[in-house]
């Protein structure tokens, strides 16, 4: 599949390079660089726009890449090849190397470690398990205190010292489970405290017009688990009872109010799938550690955290007038913060006024936008911006002279960009999603102490006027 | 301890005498290991010269450390091949680890013989190999099936002469489930570059492989999901079974996992008469299923984009989908964009085609030039695709272009011609709209089909001569598609208006014959000027230029969004190939890869024959080809091919058909086949008028 991995940093310089079947030459390093690295940073003022595909395919080579921070991540292949699979490759590797950003000085200072573990997860350029847990069984090298991986070292050594030289741990994973090869987690895990924490993210986005009605909406959902558990716990996870996950024998679905409506969910390797399909059962041995347990995506009656009510006129030829009124439509108890309003204004703005029931508001005259910003905004609240922008007069606007030159000043050629809503609100999910139970089973049986958080955020909320 | 420091080049006498340093102090180990990193920063950093100390590194063999012999390993399979002579010294020890208590060593043994071409190696390897396949340890087993395809790259001939390949056969019976989805990945490969080998399942076997997929990991789930495909159903049930045990696999959150599954379920269901019945809710499952992976990074994105593309243009009736999905974001790249607005048009139809318009209306409106481009010309293929909607279609056109926005209103002219053709008599208002606009035309597309607009509705327009000299002002400078549409609008103008036109028309031609350089448009002037001067010009009625109306005046044959299509023949093996490379680029396999092998459905009692889509022989796809003048295209099929340096020797040249076949794009191609057939055209009226004339004498 791969026929060689390369790494390299935001010059172009080689980071790490592994070549993993015979049929190219390791100068083909150099090709990546040129043709992409270089015309990238040339073109640094309208990057996106030279990035035609992530896809560059030379005669029968082409180079599959992703970009993390400022490394570069290249796949080599020849012939055709099963794109989906390198691409998801490549993420998992940037995954499994980060912490919280990867930068060069990461890669180098633990190039050896690299240069093992990427023998190790790809044999013959066929990826087979990047399991951080399998990986320590196999792997010599000892991490810097860098934490180059998302496990602390001590725990690595612990583990390292285990399986120095033996062959237990090798088969014996493999043997705790006699019919589920349970790769993504080890035995003979322990902690003093089994506790389980859930965490439940939505991102909702929302297209409205300027009376509140929404246009389309709908919410990417994940749910996180981070597990301290000891052995090898069995989880089972519900829902609540007025949730639908739609499968092949719904055919009517009652959408009526009420109930939450998951279009498609989707499960870590862990879940046992075929049980989901016949019994809406979600059935897994979680791994140690961090992990995203499933992802949802929801349409239809979804909670509106916001109304936001848009009137934007103007008045005369050179002034602007708004009023923005926004209605928050949770619970009162619940405060939502890192709100923030973004009001688009025409460039040109030559003076600018606004006062606001609430929060603080002020004109960015470098973005052409009045922000409105509040530290906490409860629910069931509702709150007014009125502001007034006076733009410079361009009062000789027949057609042609505008033809001519051609400006964007006049309020007659601005293109209205909608209004943006930005925020987090914990505690609350748009989705009316509810975990009901998680129940652990394990052999010594014993207790686990469990936290849900809910917490819904702003993905892409739009106003249009 | 940083490696960081450690990463440089040096040389074999510098590291050569560190390690002899390194062995004769204390803690010997360690300083041994430190010479080895810089080892294998060597290998990162490609410095050959290293290979001359392979002597040294084969003596460090001796030391019984894990870490070191890896780090020994790793040495010689790099360097095996630039120093095979000291290479070979190492094939003793590497004969002793085969034998080793330890799996790891066994196992990293084999990888390394494996991995090196020498021909010592080859030998001893083919030994090696097949006691590994045998191992008890599984994790042995499943190195050396990887071995087998390491071997059979180097040497096929001898690795299926020594039967090696029926040997790794063995291990898909294998009792350890990992064990069986490498040794099919390892399958695939040797099938993959073999001539004569494939895999074949049989139904037992597909079936014990669907129960090994919920017990595995992710990238054995794709191995053995891929293996699915080479099983052949040979009656309707066995399809079946197969498509609802793959569809649990379509919530796994690998997206690779999800687009292998769709590809399984896609090639199992042609061999299923109307599966819609069987499965009601299918299209929409696998419709949520690709949606939900939309909310991947952008790579990913673009490849499922690329393939519902794919779907929507071969297995309509298998996917289902909400166009509001497809609806652009301000954060998407701009090839996310591109790829989504395809989508859009492709899923438009009458009953949603308000919201797309609303949408497209709001996208040409945007601050990014490129975007509102692309919407306009969406808005005018979706006018051209759905006759019913075409007003409001040309509606939202005119609000655009009444603002008066420079770049808008020279894409509206480009878009309105296309209209005109397909409605030939219809909006002759919104035609009078834009030309009002004429002064803001510069860009050569915008120019032609402004001047082609004038052309044909030339009796509509008021004060028409002046609106043309203003624009023709410049024709000698102008590109040679302007200049072509400037010479046939002329003719026009003066055929339907021959006051107005006459000083013009004799302008051009004289122009076109006396000053230009160009051949093709000196002859076209030429016969221009033959037609109207002609003594049969007014033919038997007199009236005024009959014949010459006749023939330049033939009403254009009426384009149809026809492109819509790919041959079903390369969708077919597009299909089979879903998420692999060649989907992003949508063309047969081989025109892009030239050694892959092609794939097709094999056949089978039970196989459903696809309906003969619409008659288009070749994709006309946006190329380097000369006929496309501009990149920017909303084509159906316009890939990202264009944009890479994409090779043109990998593409047999493609000629436009001599049916008017519309490309929903371009208006470039328009003329170069509207310029054949006007050659045909004249050549047949030459003709018709010498018989005439002959009969007559």
């Amino acid at each position: 599949m791969i026929t060689a991995l390369f790494i390299y940093d935001s010059k172009g310089d080689v980071l790490m390079s592994k070549l993993y079947k015979d049929g190219i030459k390791r100068n083909i390093s150099d090709v990546f660089r040129i043709q992409i690295i270089s015309t990238t940073n040339k073109g640094a003022s309208s990057s996106s726009r030279d990035v035609r595909s992530p896809v560059l395919t030379l005669g029968s080579t082409s180079f599959v890449y992703i970009k993390s921070s400022s490394i570069w991540f290249c796949a080599v292949t020849r012939s055709n090849q099963d794109c989906s699979a390198i691409l998801e490759f490549l993420y998992n590797l940037e995954s499994l190397l980060k912490v919280v950003q990867l930068t060069s000085e990461s890669i180098t200072n633990n190039f050896s470690l690299v240069y093992e573990l990427l023998e190790e997860i790809v044999e013959f350029g066929y990826p087979t398990n990047l399991e951080l847990s399998y990986l320590k069984n196999y792997l010599t090298t000892v991490p810097t205190n860098d934490n180059i991986f998302k496990m602390s070292s001590s725990a690595w050594k612990s583990s390292k010292n285990a399986g120095a030289s033996n062959t237990v741990n090798a088969s014996s994973s493999s043997r705790a489970h006699p019919d589920r090869n349970i790769t993504w987690r080890s035995p003979g895990i322990k902690y003093r405290r089994n506790e389980i924490f859930l965490n439940v993210e939505e991102k909702i986005t929302v297209v409205m017009n300027d009376d509140a009605d929404v246009l389309r909406s709908h919410v990417d959902g994940c749910i996180r688990m981070k597990t301290h558990l000891s052995g090898m716990p069995e989880c089972r996870f519900g829902l609540g009872d007025n949730s639908i996950l739609l499968n092949s024998f719904n055919k009517n679905v009652d959408t009526s109010g009420g109930n939450v409506i998951l279009e498609d969910s989707k499960f870590h390797q862990c879940v046992e799938l075929n049980k989901f399909d016949s019994d809406r059962l979600i059935q897994f041995v979680p791994p140690d550690g961090e992990f995203q347990l499933m992802a949802y995506h929801c349409r239809s009656n979804i909670n509106l955290p916001f109304k936001v009510y848009a009137d934007v006129y103007e008045i005369g030829r050179s002034k602007l007038s708004y009023k923005i009124r926004v209605k928050s439509c949770f619970p009162a108890k619940i405060p939502a913060t890192n709100v923030q309003i973004k009001v688009p204004t025409p460039k040109g703005v030559l003076d600018s006024y606004s006062s606001n029931s609430a929060g603080k508001s002020k004109f960015h005259p470098e973005d052409n936008v009045i922000l409105w910003k509040f530290n906490k905004f409860f629910g069931e609240q509702e709150h007014v911006l009125t502001a007034e922008v006076e733009l410079a007069d361009n009062s000789h606007d027949t057609s042609q002279q505008m033809a001519q030159t051609n400006t964007t000043n006049s309020i007659l050629n601005w293109s209205r960009p909608p209004i943006k809503l930005d925020f987090v609100i914990e505690m609350f999910s748009s989705s009316g999603l509810a975990v009901k139970f998680l129940k652990v089973q394990e052999k010594s049986n014993y207790k686990t102490v469990k936290w849900v958080k809910y917490s819904t955020q702003s993905g892409s909320y739009e106003i249009r006027y | 301890m940083s490696d960081g420091k450690l990463f440089a080049k040096s040389n074999s006498v510098e590291l050569r005498a560190e390690l002899e340093q390194a062995m004769k102090k204390s803690k010997s180990h360690s300083r041994i290991k430190i010479v080895l990193r810089k080892v294998i920063a060597n290998i990162i950093l490609n410095n050959n010269e290293l290979a001359a100390m392979m002597p040294d590194v084969i003596d460090l063999f001796k030391i019984d450390d894990l870490e070191i012999r890896k780090m020994c390993f790793q040495y010689l399979s790099n360097y095996a091949h630039v120093n095979p002579r000291d290479a070979s010294e190492a094939l003793p020890y590497l004969e002793q680890f085969l034998n080793d208590s330890s799996p790891i060593v066994r196992a990293l043994a084999i990888r390394t013989l494996a991995s090196v071409a020498n021909k010592d190696y080859i030998e001893r390897t083919v030994g090696a190999v097949r006691t590994g396949l045998g191992d008890v340890d599984p994790y042995v087993r499943k190195t050396a099936a990887y071995a087998v395809s390491r071997l059979y790259q180097h040497d096929p001939t001898r690795t299926e002469k020594h039967n090696l390949i029926s040997e790794l056969n063995e291990l898909l019976y294998d009792k350890n489930q990992v064990v069986v989805s490498n040794a099919l990945a390892s399958l695939s490969y040797v099938t993959d570059h073999s001539r004569t080998l494939t895999l074949a399942i049989d139904k037992a076997h597909s079936m014990a492989l669907i129960t090994h997929l919920g017990n595995a990991n992710e990238w054995c789930q794709i191995y053995i999901l891929n293996s699915l495909m080479s099983y052949v159903p040979q009656n309707s049930e066995e399809a079946l079974d197969l498509i609802e045990a793959t569809i649990p696999s379509l919530q796994h959150e690998n997206s690779s996992v999800v687009l292998n599954a769709i590809k399984v379920i896609v090639y199992y269901s042609h061999y299923v008469k109307n599966p819609g019945l069987i499965f009601p809710t299918l299209p929409k499952r696998l419709g949520t299923s690709l949606i939900s992976l939309l909310s991947k990074p952008a790579e990913i994105q673009f490849l499922v984009l690329r393939n519902v593309i794919l779907l929507l243009l071969g297995s309509k009736d298998l996917v289902s989908f909400e166009v509001e999905m497809f609806f652009c974001h301000n954060e998407d790249p701009i090839y996310i964009k591109d790829t989504k607005l395809e989508i859009i048009y492709l899923l438009a139809n009458e009953q949603n085609v308000h919201v797309v318009l609303r949408e497209l209306e709001e996208y040409a409106t945007e601050v990014d030039v490129s975007m509102a481009r692309k919407a306009i010309r969406a808005l005018g293929n979706l006018a051209v695709k759905l006759p019913n909607a075409a007003d409001a279609c040309v509606e939202v056109i005119q609000n655009l272009f009444n603002e008066g926005i420079s770049y808008i209103v020279q894409e509206s002219a480009v878009v309105l011609k296309n209209i005109m053709r397909k409605y030939p008599n219809k909006f002759q208002q919104e035609t009078l709209e834009l030309v009002k606009f004429y002064k803001l035309i510069d860009e050569p597309d915008a120019k032609a089909s402004m001047i082609w607009i004038i052309g044909q509705a030339c009796q509509f327009i008021d004060s028409v001569e002046t609106i043309f000299e203003v624009i023709i002002s410049n024709f000698k400078d102008d590109p040679i598609e302007v200049q072509y549409a400037t010479l046939t609008a002329a003719t026009k103008l003066y055929l339907m208006l021959p006051e107005k036109g006459e000083k013009t028309v004799l302008n051009v031609l004289k122009w076109a014959t006396e000053e230009s350089d160009n051949p093709d448009i000196r002859e076209r002037g030429y016969i221009y000027w033959r037609l109207i001067s002609s003594e049969y010009a007014s033919g038997k009625s007199g009236n005024f230029q009959e014949v010459t109306k006749e023939i330049i005046l033939n009403p254009n044959p009426i384009i149809s969004p026809e492109n819509d299509s790919i041959d079903p023949k390369i969708l077919e093996e597009l299909e089979l190939n879903i998420g692999t490379l060649a989907s992003i680029y949508l063309k047969p396999v081989s025109h892009v890869f030239r050694l892959a092998k092609v794939k097709s459905l094999p056949n089978s009692p039970v196989l459903q024959k696809r309906a003969q889509g619409p008659v288009t022989s070749d994709v006309t796809v946006a190329t380097k080809n000369a006929q496309s003048t501009s990149g920017r295209k909303v084509s159906v099929i316009s890939s990202p091919v264009a944009d890479t340096s994409f090779p043109a020797r990998n593409l047999t040249p493609r000629s436009t058909s001599s049916k008017q076949t519309y490309d929903s794009t371009g208006s470039s191609n328009e003329d170069i086949s509207s310029k054949d057939s006007f050659a045909k055209r004249l050549t047949r009226k030459a003709t018709q008028l010498a018989a005439r004339k002959g009969s007559r004498d």
